[in-house]
């Protein structure tokens, strides 16, 4: 049982962590894109194309934490190690 | 998957069909406005090479938003039918795959345009021992591409799923109108990334040597 709490814990943890501090990183990108917005509004087009980009980018991250939550959680490659 | 291919590639024969025949009809005008639209937008990137790298990509972004949306919407409908159904970006081997080939139809696009030495020019691109970094650069190209998607449909099924569970009548219902927007958003980040990745190449490696 207490794998069972390891791996809860293990995967939700640093998913937290991670969406947390994508979080931050996204909220600094969005500020500037709507600061360039707001100064200059015929670059909307562009302004917003590039902010889709990087918050792919920044969100991927998020995304690799998940694949790993994801795979402890369901597919635990270490579970015959420990016996769970 | 294959059944959605299977239908899409019939929609599409019709639609060329009635994008051939009647290029004054309302329902023709709408696929000029579509595909100008994507011309528009990806001569951002490609500049001049935009038309011959295209139909690829705007194949690939079609079938991801297809993907998504057949899974948020039709799901339920297949399964109370009795026919087993899964997302198919929901599966990472699908992800991979198109990430896969998307990369190296890249590559063999670059390969076929500008030819094989400039090709592995950009390899050894600002010095020469940049040529790990570089191949690394390829490599998690990949591994990005396929696992963003897989991560985030999959991720908002789960959701939708866990809300169905906690409350099955009207609580999934934002979720799925929310996977309905990320779902877009996904086909269209896997399509652009195919240009931005497509668009530096040519950058490197071919328009600054003419």
């Amino acid at each position: 049982m207490s794998s069972l709490v390891a791996t809860i814990l293990a995967v939700s943890f640093p998913l937290g962590i991670a969406a947390g501090l994508a979080a931050i990183g996204m909220g600094m990108v969005a500020s500037k894109a709507v600061e360039g917005v707001a100064r200059q509004p015929d670059a909307t087009g562009d302004i917003n194309r590039m902010l889709l980009i990087a918050l792919a980018f920044i969100e991927s991250l998020v995304i690799y934490v998940l694949a790993i939550s994801l795979v402890l959680l369901f597919v635990n490659p270490f579970m015959k190690f420990i016996g769970g | 998957m294959t059944a959605i291919s299977i239908v899409l590639a019939i929609v599409v024969i019709l639609l060329r069909r009635i994008a051939e025949k009647a290029p004054t009809s309302t329902s023709s005008a709408i696929l000029h406005i579509f595909w100008d639209w994507l011309i528009e937008y990806g001569r951002t990137f490609l500049g001049e090479y935009t038309e011959d790298a295209m139909p690829f990509l705007a194949t690939v972004f079609i079938f991801i938003l297809t993907s998504n949306w057949t899974g948020d919407l039709f799901a339920s409908v297949f399964e109370s039918l009795g026919i087993p159904f899964r997302t198919p970006t929901a599966n990472i081997s699908v992800t991979a795959g198109l990430a896969i080939g998307m990369l190296l139809w890249i590559h063999g696009w670059f390969i076929r345009h500008f030819g094989m030495k400039k090709y592995l020019s950009i390899y050894f691109a600002p010095m020469w021992w940049m040529f790990p970094l570089n191949i690394l650069e390829h490599l998690t190209r990949v591994v990005s591409l396929s696992l963003r998607l897989y991560g985030n449909v999959s991720g908002e099924h789960l959701v939708v799923a866990i809300l169905a569970i906690l409350a099955p009548f009207f609580l999934p219902l934002p979720m799925i109108a929310l996977s309905l927007f990320t779902g877009f958003i996904q086909a269209y980040i896997f399509f652009t990334l195919g240009l931005v990745y497509l668009g530096a190449m040519i950058e490197e490696g071919g328009a600054h040597h003419e």
